[in-house]
């Protein structure tokens, strides 16, 4: 068989397998769902029997699935996959800070005026979008901070209010949609960043062609960083960096420390009662833990 | 014999790598207690009063350690009496050592989580998008680890209870497919539907995405996460010797931006995808891997150090070099060499038998003597060796002390039908002493609870409601766990509680659960009311003839005692 060949088999036995697999795990749901829906929706709902005979109904699918998994395992035997050429993949800014190093030294005249403009725009409008996510992300984590640390909203334990799973579920519309509302930002800024990058290095790739053009020095240096304002943090990082073992060893003592401290403390000051704890939580089944409520 | 050679070079080429050797060693020493999977019983040993350092629930049948997750939010929960610091200290001590090589090495999950992603499906690549969901984890962390059982101050492991796959899989299943164990399919109810439902969407994910739970949800991950820079053990990229070629983060299926970041796993994959030898691992020092100090090209260096010791010609070195490469290449993946970008291939961990018999041999024919490789691979062997003799010894010794000679004793089965058992405890309100006989001809019902569990102090209300509608018809006993409440010290905290929550006014008489002396020795009324695997709340119901007639472990509700009680009183 042909490359070629070989490589839509994979294909196809890939994607068929996904679809299996897929519709495996929906069946799996789907049966748990029904379980307990018609046991009423409460606890009791699950029996031995009612759990083996739906089990029973999904069984062909199951193995379906089984046989697929190892009959992938011996096509890719038989037409193994050619590794691909390992080749970086920097990002679109990582490229950018790459090239931005090389502008020419002298780009003052008119000629450039347009494209640096463009360029610091593009810049600005980058951090215009950075500064508006972190202030979404900041307004996100005040709400749900807001929410999660007013004790009002936590039942009482021992009293009969008590029931965390409905607490639980009124927080969610509380925390949720501000979660969402950040993740949702970040993911589109960091989409947008790409975008600009790659506008930007277009720019700079042109700045650097004109100037090569017109005999222009090309910056030798890498600007991968940008000099620090104030001069006491500058120095602090160049003395963080000049003691960097030292500074490494002096926290992994201070962090090993600590650790025993902690675990001596208890043992000492509590009677080792956080030790107990652990192993009388840990030989007691945690009924909540493995779904049993 | 050309068809054992091809089985033999098929053992050879898919034999499990040492990373995949250290994750089944760690997967089975974990759950060492195999008889536990038999039995249904959890092990009760003391053993659980260490935790594993990584993921691996301890309500496992199998497990023989405790879970360090569930342990910090249990000791979150009770932070507001007893501050937490057995629970942080283990933790700072297992992120300081190993940080997130716990991660690629020692976590049952992550090797689940592995095997899944083999199957042979269309896989859903990293990219600026999961970089950006892999802070998930962080928001699971403070949220649900860290917040809700603090404020709750009550024994609300929100992560575990509403989220942990582990649990469900490794706990839950393990459990209920034991036919001993059918009595707690009662209790299967909203919550297992949707961890069972968060289970299966969690393996889906595992087959399409590399590590999903690991990266994205995982807050034990993003605990060691923190540790991974200033860790003992690891990989370290060595800044001097980087090009800044970016195989190592394209090659990685973690979400990493630099080697070593909070993101990577330590799994050191990297290490032979490096060009320029800049990877290695953290205190590798003390073993001098081949990496360190084969620092030039293949081409020259190896010829010259294999020539050295076999005096072969040229051409041979460099088919023996390419020869060996391909059969000993540690994990799944080789970087292709490049000739025209000059990144030359990394040798893997080459095994010892490439150099066993490659002794430069002087002129005068004296003894042959190893050159300082070759000591280095030599000495290498023999301290792997032992390692590996050490682990197998500690797991051997594991398996049959937990299988054979520990003894876990059998519960009693349930007693329904059954005369009630007779036992002596101490009311907590007058002192007075009470023994089922004193409650013959009402209802008695005994409850089992104790206060860290939040189902158990979730129904007692129901309990008392049930004094205000039956009145004089019954008698109700609520017994606190003996191991919780450490008789003496104990026995104040509980009653503190019972103040604090206003309970000293009921009508529902408090006692503590004691060993009671019986033929087989001392047990707790827990057990002898046919209790198992130390599961809370039980609800016991003995009729007015003193005969168990409802036994359940787990919650009930005021509808099933009123069905009780009131088809007794008919």
């Amino acid at each position: 068989m042909t490359d070629k060949k070989a490589r839509s088999l994979r294909l196809i036995y890939g994607i068929c397998l996904s679809v299996l697999t897929v519709i495996v795990a929906l069946l799996f749901i789907i049966q748990s769902q029904t379980i307990f829906w018609q046991g009423g929706g409460i606890a009791g709902s699950y029996t031995r029997d009612i759990v083996g005979e739906k089990l029973l109904q999904i069984l062909a699918p199951v193995l379906l699935w089984l046989v697929a998994v190892v009959a992938g395992a011996i096509i890719w035997k038989i037409y193994p996959e050619k590794q691909s050429k390992l080749c970086s993949s920097f990002s679109e800014r990582e490229k950018l800070e790459r090239i931005k190093g090389k502008l020419p030294q002298k780009l003052d005249e008119d000629c450039y005026l347009k494209d640096i403009t463009a360029l610091n725009n593009k810049e600005l409008y980058r951090k215009v979008v950075w500064g508006a996510v972190f202030a979404v992300c900041l307004f996100a984590t005040i709400m749900c901070a807001i929410y999660l640390l007013n004790p009002a909203n936590y039942s009482k334990a021992g009293s009969a209010e008590f029931n965390p799973t409905a607490d639980t579920i009124k927080m969610l519309p509380h925390t949720l949609p501000y979660l969402f509302a950040a993740f949702a930002c970040l993911i589109g800024a960091t989409i947008y960043e790409e975008i600009n990058a790659k506008k930007q290095s277009e720019l700079v790739k042109g700045l650097i062609k004109a100037g090569a053009k017109n005999g222009l020095k090309l910056s030798a240096e890498k600007q991968n960083t940008t000099p620090c304002k104030y001069k006491f943090i500058e120095n602090l990082i160049s003395v963080c960096k000049k003691h960097q073992k030292t500074l490494l060893l002096a926290v992994r003592c201070a962090i090993l420390v600590a650790g025993i401290t902690l675990i001596v403390l208890d043992i000492t000051l509590l009677g080792g009662k956080g030790i107990s704890d652990v192993l009388l939580k840990a030989i007691n089944i945690c009924t909540e833990c493995i779904g049993l409520g | 014999m050309k068809f054992f050679s091809k089985v033999k070079q098929w053992f050879i080429d898919h034999k499990p790598t040492k990373r995949r050797l250290i994750q089944i060693y760690s997967a089975l020493l974990y759950n060492a207690n195999i008889k536990g999977f038999f039995t249904g019983q959890i092990s009760k040993s003391n053993s659980k009063l260490a935790c594993v350092p990584g993921f691996n629930c301890y309500s496992c049948p199998g497990a023989i350690g405790a879970c360090p997750l569930g342990s910090l939010q249990n000791a979150l929960a009770a932070s507001g009496t007893t501050a937490p610091m057995y629970v942080i200290g283990i933790i700072l001590l297992f992120g300081l050592l190993l940080g997130r090589t716990i991660c690629g090495f020692l976590c049952p999950v992550g090797l689940l989580q592995e095997l899944a992603y083999k199957i042979k499906t269309p896989k859903v690549k990293k990219g600026k998008v999961t970089r950006v969901l892999s802070y998930l984890k962080y928001v699971l962390l403070i949220g649900l680890v860290i917040c809700i059982p603090v404020m709750y101050q009550a024994g609300v492991p929100a992560f575990c209870k509403y989220i942990c796959p582990v649990g469900t899989l490794e706990g839950g299943i393990g459990i209920l497919a034991n036919p001993n164990n059918e009595n707690m399919l009662s209790m299967l109810g909203p919550l297992f539907t949707w961890k069972f439902l968060v289970l299966v969407a969690i393996i889906v994910a595992c087959i399409f995405i590399y590590r999903f739970f690991c990266r994205f949800l995982c807050p034990l991950g993003a605990i060691y996460g923190f540790f991974n820079k200033i860790s003992i053990l690891g990989v370290k990229l060595d800044k001097n010797k980087c090009t800044d070629c970016g195989l190592c983060v394209a090659h990685c299926k973690m979400d990493i931006n630099h080697v070593g970041d909070h993101e990577c796993i330590s799994c050191g994959d990297c290490i032979k995808i490096c060009p320029a030898n800049a990877i290695s691992w953290k205190g590798s020092k003390l073993f001098i891997h081949p990496n360190a100090i084969d620092t030039t090209p293949v081409k020259e260096e190896k010829v010259n150090l294999l020539a050295m010791a076999s005096k072969v010609t040229e051409e041979t070195v460099l088919e023996e070099g390419a020869t060996a490469q391909s059969e000993n290449t540690v994990g799944a993946d080789s970087a292709n060499i490049s000739e025209n970008t000059g990144i030359y291939a990394q040798t893997s961990e080459i095994s010892q038998g490439d150099f066993a018999n490659d002794k430069t041999v002087s002129d005068d024919g004296e003894k042959p003597t190893l050159t300082p490789e070759q000591k280095i691979k030599k000495r290498n062997f023999w301290l792997e060796f032992s390692a590996w003799a050490v682990a197998l010894v500690i797991l051997a010794g594991a398996l049959v002390y937990y299988n054979f000679i520990l003894k876990d004793e059998a519960p009693v089965t349930n007693l329904v039908g059954q005369e009630c058992p007779e036992f002596t405890v101490e009311l907590l309100d007058d002192f007075s002493e009470y023994s089922p006989s004193d409650s013959r001809g009402k209802i008695t019902i005994l409850n089992f609870w104790y206060t860290d569990c939040a189902p158990c102090v979730a129904e007692l209300p129901h309990f008392e409601e049930l004094y205000e509608d039956f009145g004089e018809d019954i008698y109700i006993v609520a017994l606190h766990s003996y191991g919780f409440s450490q008789i003496e010290q104990g026995s104040t905290l509980v009653e503190d509680y019972i103040y604090d929550c206003g309970w000293d006014s009921w009508n529902i008489n408090f006692a503590i659960d004691v060993p009671q002396q019986t033929e087989d020795g001392q047990k707790e009324i827990y057990d002898l009311m046919g209790g198992s695997n130390g599961s809370y709340p039980m609800t016991v119901i003995v009729d007015q003839e003193g005969v168990i007639v409802f036994h359940k472990i787990g919650s009930v509700t005021y509808d099933e005692l009123e069905k009780q009680i009131n088809d007794l009183l008919q």
